[in-house]
């Protein structure tokens, strides 16, 4: 029974998994929260500053270009800002801020599929061999980082959108179950699912990586 | 535990997530499969792989260009948002009559707006008038008045005796928590994209991991399974994937498929 003791796969980082009643006591955004609801502009302003970094690593990774998450996380924050009043504190604010995130990475694929759409029906009307005049970019050239960190994105890049919000919200930025059915509006147990899918098709695709990882241990 | 349940358990199994005594099964058919054992092995790297991504550094002055979008006026509320907010706040407070006047204002309006952007062609282009600096938009615009506060909890977490959940239809997928309740949801608006897209989902969930879709289905009401499996037999054939599903399905040794199987290929009704 070698496995029963066996230690599970630690989280780094990883948020905690706060009970419902609990969010509120242990929200640190909260008074800043209250303070820009009765007006406070520096107050949004330094809820910004607290959550870009955040906001920004987990729009990178969705959408696997540094340029579209830098806009993508402006139309957060201004959709946070319009549609604020929609905060209850029954949740984390980071909780509700991921929520908008998300909604803006979804907006954001939509309007790429449709701008590809057009370009590749403008390329048709083209001579071959003639410069597009747009060229989707690689994540290996968007995003930076080591080889192996390239492919591991470019797999993450290769993900159904279903598939890819669940696993990156919770293997690289650390969320519940909870917080992540909450964020993408769905019951607890198809994150699960959504997670188990998703890291057996990286799995499958990254096998030769995880055979170097295992056997570095 | 059998081979194809531990399997599909690998995953919250890595996490620590099941319970004590699935956690403990998992692990007594982990000492005995050598597949499973390789498997669990190639998962953790996978999910070391993930976790060993850097953080990554936002871009300098991102902040600063979003207050100063901000004060341009960039995040100021339109009026449908105006809109949606006092029907939001009507709904709420159970008011449905200032509910349906809403609803019938944002018709009208918005007939109006399309309405004004047909004829805008013909129109000559309206004289720019040098406008004063948008002064920083007031961060909420708060409905005329306050709805009563509406608690939403999932269904498990209503205590016996305590007065019963009211359900509204528009709140469905935030009252319940299992998949049965956002069928419940998609049932009510079959149209939706969402519930378009949760269909799509349990078909490639039928293709990918028959046994996993089977437990969904058979986690459903059984009032409900049949309407369930009829929007999903319809799904299937509109993408070309009946036929693979039944394959899929009929593979598996469970004695719960061949009833789904059965209703799967029954002829579709005419309307979802």
């Amino acid at each position: 029974m070698a496995f029963v003791t066996e230690p599970i796969l630690p989280r780094t980082g990883a948020t905690a998994a706060p009970a419902a009643a609990d969010a509120q006591a242990i929200d640190p955004d909260l008074s800043l929260v209250a303070r820009w609801r009765a007006g406070d502009v520096v107050a949004f302003s330094e809820l910004v500053r607290r959550h870009q970094r955040k906001v920004f690593g987990m729009l990178a990774r969705m959408l696997g270009d540094r340029d579209d998450a830098a806009d993508a996380t402006q139309e957060t924050f201004l959709n946070l800002h319009r549609h604020g009043h929609r905060f209850r504190s029954e949740s984390r604010f980071s909780t509700f801020v991921y929520r908008v995130a998300v909604n803006a990475a979804l907006n954001r694929k939509r309007s790429q599929t449709r701008r590809r759409a057009r370009t590749e029906e403008f390329a048709q009307g083209q001579q071959i061999g003639q410069a597009l005049p747009f060229t989707p970019r690689g994540p290996e050239d968007a995003i930076g980082g080591g080889e192996v960190q390239q492919r591991v994105q470019r797999c993450l890049a290769a993900l159904p959108e279903a598939l890819r919000a669940p696993v990156v919200l919770y293997d690289i930025e650390g969320l519940s179950y909870g917080e992540i059915a909450e964020i993408l509006q769905i019951a607890e147990g198809t994150v699960k699912s959504r997670i188990h899918r998703a890291r057996h098709a990286l799995r499958r695709e990254l096998a030769d990586l995880a055979r170097e990882v295992g056997a570095a241990e | 535990m059998m081979h194809w349940r531990a399997r599909r358990r690998l995953s919250e199994y890595l996490d620590g997530s099941l319970s004590e005594r699935a956690q403990r099964a998992v692990a007594i058919h982990l000492d005995a499969c050598a597949q499973c054992r390789r498997e669990l092995a190639e998962l953790r790297a996978t999910v070391q792989l993930l976790r060993s991504l850097p953080e990554l550094e936002e871009p300098a002055f991102l902040a600063t260009r979003i207050e100063a979008r901000i004060e341009a006026g960039e995040a100021a509320p339109t009026w449908r948002d105006r809109v949606r907010d006092l029907a939001d706040a009507a709904l709420a407070s159970n008011w449905m009559p200032a509910a349906s006047a809403v609803a019938a204002l944002f018709v009208v309006a918005t007939a109006l707006q399309v309405q004004v952007n047909i004829q805008l062609p013909w129109a000559a282009a309206p004289p720019q008038v040098p406008q004063a600096p948008a002064a920083a938009p007031a961060p909420f615009s708060a409905p005329s008045f306050s709805p009563p506060p509406v608690t939403l909890v999932s269904r498990a977490e209503v205590p016996p005796g305590a007065t019963p959940v009211r359900e509204r239809r528009r709140f469905d997928h935030f009252v319940l928590q299992d998949a049965s309740g956002v069928w419940r949801a998609c049932a009510a608006r079959p149209r939706d994209a969402e519930c378009r897209s949760f269909r799509r989902q349990l078909v490639d969930l039928a293709l990918e991991d028959p046994p996993v879709f089977v437990n969904e289905v058979a986690a459903f009401p059984p009032a409900s399974q049949e309407r369930v499996l009829s929007a999903i037999s319809m799904e299937a054939a509109r993408a070309g994937h009946a036929e693979r599903v039944v394959v899929r399905l009929r593979g598996l040794r469970d004695p719960r498929v061949e009833g789904i199987v059965v209703r799967l290929e029954r002829p579709a009704p005419s309307r979802e």
